[in-house]
């Protein structure tokens, strides 16, 4: 099964890989890395260097696809999870030429019709503004959401502002599935994981 | 050509209908016109000779165009979806859990509450805003005990000058109404004299009738409705406000009418008719902004389009509002003052920026600095 971890920089896509399949029970994480040249790499790192490493507050911390094999226990069957982490996607035309090309990569690997987990940033969609202009979500949420198994992950729900960020998003994304999640505490893992499983194509 | 910016035309219109026409459209624009710089640059190296096709026609294009600069992400999605052209793809994933598509009224008017508590300043209209609320819900509530109501109560008055938030309040107003089961579409009609007023005889009646009934089911806005008392007597103006006073009757609740404009014009035109005051029992004030709540709408307004101020841009700014505030042209207009410095800003910064733009870092693109703003001042 595989699953993609998609939307705009910043929005936590990075922190919420590493802590999910930290919560999946992975012991340390197994990444493999798609270059921009398209090449495979491997990587072992244990989970608080991962967050260093990945996880930052400055937009496209991401440049390259990434992604975890995580095993999903359930009763008797024992399944295959394949996570990956994408480069935020923009409304911009990206000046610098690998960001373009993971971007190119990322909508790729859209297209092969994964389970979509679309995360936005709750705590800053309270701007009125900001939000008349998150055209690329709203294509994301367009595309995805008529071909993909596809839920919404209302991300970094420990803010306070975020209340508010989850009601917009709600409201904006009307008839499509939305998780409240902090990335940050945890919140809201099971409610994913249970999506993940009901969704097991 | 280049079909970059012709898919920027696109996300033009996206922006515009999504309401926030003015100064979402004017950053797209500004960004289009930074593109454009640079990819002028880019192609200069390598011209097609045969004219490319304007839009990618296979998935492979698509990230083809994306990863050459060419389409922003949301434009390739928007191919990628046109290509996808499943039957299933409206219905497929779509989450049939009704919870989420069907809000209750109250929760509607909620979240239209929340959305104008959003707004700087106007806490005098934020009050009677949840007043009307509470004043329509007890009159839905009278007519469950077969009490009278009226809906003609709810015709309005909003003084202010322009750039206060005038427009974007009736339009929430349309959307509570709309929740709350008053209007049954809520949609808002700007209109302004000369929407209404014609050339002959006649001509006026049809043209107001004609406005009208685009405006049922919602709000008909009439931005600085004085002026048509302006003419005096012999103007069609009059014939123009004869025709809403009638309409306000014939189509009793159907629709809303907001008079808006400068306080003082609005209480020379009501007292120009006499019958008009009785009929708008609503004033709604909207003062101008003080210092700190226009850096807030300008922070608001940058924001929007992925731009900030640098510290010491802001504290000139602010100082520099402060110093002005209580002096400006009562046309200077508040808000719409505020995204004119900012878009010459904006086109100050673009000049500053374009001698470089081969070296220029993100942060650089985003910052506006002091001498930005100072040179519109
Ligand atoms: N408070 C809070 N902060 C969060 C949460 N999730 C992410 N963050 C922070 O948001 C910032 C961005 O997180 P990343 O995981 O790097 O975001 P990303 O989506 O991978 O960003 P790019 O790789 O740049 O596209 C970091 O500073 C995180 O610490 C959350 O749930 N709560
Ligand atoms: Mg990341």
């Amino acid at each position: 099964m595989e699953a993609l971890v998609i939307g705009r920089p910043n929005s936590g896509k990075s922190l919420f890989m590493v802590n999910f399949v930290a919560y999946l029970g992975l012991k340390e994480l197994r990444l493999e890395a798609l270059d921009e040249d398209g090449m495979a790499r491997r990587q072992r790192i244990p989970f608080d260097q991962a967050r260093r490493q990945l996880v930052s507050h400055v937009a496209h911390k991401t440049t390259n696809l990434q992604s975890i094999q995580v095993d999903i226990v359930t009763g008797r069957s024992h399944r295959i999870l394949t996570l990956t982490d994408s480069v935020g996607l923009t409304d911009e035309i990206h000046q610098a030429s690998h960001i373009r090309r993971s971007m190119a990569l990322t909508l790729q690997q859209l297209s092969q019709k994964p389970l979509v987990l679309h995360m936005m940033d709750a705590s800053a969609g309270g701007l009125p503004w900001m939000n008349a202009l998150s055209l690329v979500d709203d294509e994301v949420a367009r595309y995805a959401g008529g071909t993909c198994p596809y839920v919404i992950l209302a991300n970094k729900m420990d803010c306070e502002t975020a209340k508010h960020g989850l009601d917009r998003i709600r409201e904006r994304f009307r008839g499509y599935p939305v998780i409240p999640i902090s990335a940050l505490t945890r919140r809201g893992f099971r409610d994913v994981k249970g999506y993940i499983l009901r969704h097991w194509g | 050509m280049n079909p970059g910016s012709v898919l920027e035309v696109r996300n033009l219109n996206v922006a515009a209908e999504n309401g926030q026409a003015g100064f979402a459209l004017l950053f797209r624009i500004l960004i289009s016109i930074q593109r454009a710089k640079g990819e002028g640059m880019m192609s200069s190296r390598s011209k097609p000779l045969i004219e490319e096709p304007k839009s990618p026609e296979t998935p492979e294009e698509v990230f083809h165009w994306v990863q050459a600069g060419r389409i922003s992400s949301d434009a390739a999605l928007r191919h990628l979806n046109r290509m996808d052209n499943r039957p299933m793809a409206l219905t497929l994933g779509r989450d049939p859990s009704k919870k989420d598509a069907i809000l209750t009224s109250k929760e509607r008017a909620d979240a239209v509450l929340r959305e104008l508590d959003q707004l700087v300043g106007l806490t005098g209209v934020k009050v009677l805003v949840r007043e009307m609320r509470a004043f329509v819900e007890v009159q839905q509530r009278r007519a469950d005990f077969h009490l009278p109501q009226d809906p003609q109560m709810l015709h309005m008055v909003f003084q202010g000058a322009p750039g206060t938030g005038k427009t974007t309040v009736a339009r929430l107003l349309g959307q509570l109404f709309a929740a709350l089961g008053v209007l049954p579409k809520g949609h808002l009609v700007e209109v302004e004299r000369a929407d209404l007023v014609g050339e002959y005889i006649g001509h006026t009646a049809q043209k107001t009738r004609d406005v009208i009934k685009r405006a049922l089911g919602g709000i008909m806005f009439i931005d600085e409705a004085y002026s048509l008392a302006r003419g005096g007597e012999k103007d069609f103006g009059k014939e123009a406000i004869d025709t809403l006073v009638k309409a306000m009757e014939d189509y009793r609740g159907e629709f809303l009418l907001i008079l808006a404009g400068y306080p003082q014009e609005m209480a020379w035109f009501l007292s120009t008719n006499p019958g008009l005051l009785s009929r708008f029992p609503i004033h709604l004030e909207f003062p101008n902004y003080n210092a700190q709540e226009l850096l807030a709408i300008a922070r608001l307004m940058l924001a929007a389009g992925q731009y900030t101020m640098t510290r010491d841009a802001e504290q000139g700014f602010l100082k520099y509002l402060e110093e002005q505030q209580g002096h400006w042209h009562t046309n200077a207009g508040n808000a719409r003052m505020i995204r004119n410095f900012l878009e010459h800003a904006i086109r100050r910064q673009a000049v500053r920026l374009a001698d470089h733009l081969d070296r220029v870092t993100r942060q650089e693109l985003i910052q506006l600095t002091w001498a930005d703003l100072e040179g519109g001042l």
